[in-house]
């Protein structure tokens, strides 16, 4: 018995086994956005939100591609070598890619202890405007969101995650499930690395995969 | 008779300066400052009730804007409204210091924390109908990069932002 409950254990910290060598299934394009591709968002010295965003969404790129091969397409929303990619221009690439996510990775200052994963609220807006377009995936976002917590949450013990709706702006335009993942701190010390990089992108991944399971 | 009629309307007082305003009295006002979990906490503060309206607000956000210095999730208190406006639809302009969008510390949770402790201070103790933020003489997109404040913060926003989770 003990040596049962050290395997299971281990799995609660090792969320890996639970995704490894999955392909999505129900998704066969996503959209990934870092956020502040545009603008530098917050500043702590030298240490600049949008730095770690770009970093993980490259390495979620990357590990969709490993993990899916040509069957899944991982669209970035931003050019890394463009300094100004407007919230149309996401919304272009991800809808014009025909993604059937969108994931907008996010940074947070190291003190804050409760960390967000987002889905689209507007209010007072018509439901014309261009802002709500999204509106009517609401659930599939509310879903892909708590699928996420769990998967944040199983890979980064300690820290909590609470699924919150907001007016954001990266969210306006997209015809699809949407979610902005305050995933890594941005003035963390060390500083993030490509390898600690590639463990958020591996979380996430894995609360992608429970999503297009439940589908 | 009609001679002391006279007489006592030549000594009537004249009238009666109009009335010097009443001593400024304080009114008490509530606070909405970020907490620990990015949701807001209340606290009450007195400030000095004005005959201009948009006097009595900035006072209230200079206030508010001291005490971010002691809430978890906030903007530095160098950030601070330099000019309150209120149009005839009850919306009320807020100008604020570069210091709001160039010192904020980011992150969509205080983002969000941010606002909503701005607008809720205001809309809960005045009666206004929407928020706006302007910056250099223009209306501003987003406190740091998140938060659609570009449109009018109508109550049904507000109460969204005040509490998202």
């Amino acid at each position: 018995m003990a040596k049962l409950l050290a395997i299971l254990a281990l799995f609660a910290v090792a969320p890996a086994a639970a995704w490894a060598g999955q392909a999505l299934t129900n998704v066969d394009a996503v959209a990934i956005d870092a956020g502040h591709g545009d603008d530098p968002g917050g500043r702590r010295g030298d240490a600049l939100e949008k730095g770690p965003c770009v970093l993980i969404a490259v390495a979620l790129k990357e590990l969709i591609e490993r993990e899916n091969g040509p069957a899944v397409r991982a669209v970035l929303t931003f050019r890394q070598d463009v300094a100004t990619t407007t919230q149309r221009e996401r919304a272009f690439a991800a809808n014009g890619n025909g993604a059937k996510v969108f994931i907008s990775i996010h940074a947070y200052p190291a003190k804050q202890q409760e960390l967000g994963i987002f889905i689209p609220f507007v209010a007072d807006e018509p439901s014309s405007s261009w802002k709500n377009s999204g509106a009517r995936f609401a659930p599939k976002s509310l879903l892909l969101a708590e699928k996420l917590k769990v998967s944040m949450e199983s890979g980064f013990p300690g820290k909590k995650y609470f699924v919150g709706r907001a007016p954001l702006v990266m969210f306006y335009g997209l015809e699809m499930p949407a979610v902005a993942v305050e995933a890594v701190g941005y003035d963390s010390q060390p500083p993030l690395t490509p390898d600690s990089a590639a463990m958020v992108a591996e979380a996430i991944y894995a609360g992608l995969v429970e999503y297009g399971n439940t589908r | 008779m009609f001679l002391l009629v006279l007489s006592l309307l030549s000594a009537a007082p004249p009238p009666a300066p109009a009335p010097a305003r009443a001593p400024a009295s304080q009114r008490v006002v509530t606070l909405f400052l970020p907490g620990s979990d990015g949701g807001l906490t209340t606290q009450m503060a007195g400030v000095r009730r004005e005959a201009v309206l948009e006097k009595e607000i900035k006072s209230v956000l200079d206030i508010l804007s001291a005490e971010w210095e002691r809430a978890a999730f906030a903007p530095p208190k160098s950030a601070k409204v330099q000019t309150v406006f209120i149009d005839a639809q009850k919306t009320v302009y807020l100008a604020y210091n570069e210091e709001i969008t160039a010192r904020h510390p980011g992150g969509i949770t205080m983002e969000i924390a941010s606002a909503a402790s701005i607008c809720k201070t205001v809309m809960t103790n005045y009666d206004v109908d929407g928020v706006r933020f302007l910056q250099k003489g223009r209306e501003l997109k987003t406190l740091a990069g998140h938060v659609d404040v570009g449109s009018k913060i109508t109550r049904a926003k507000c109460d969204n932002m005040a509490s998202f989770r």
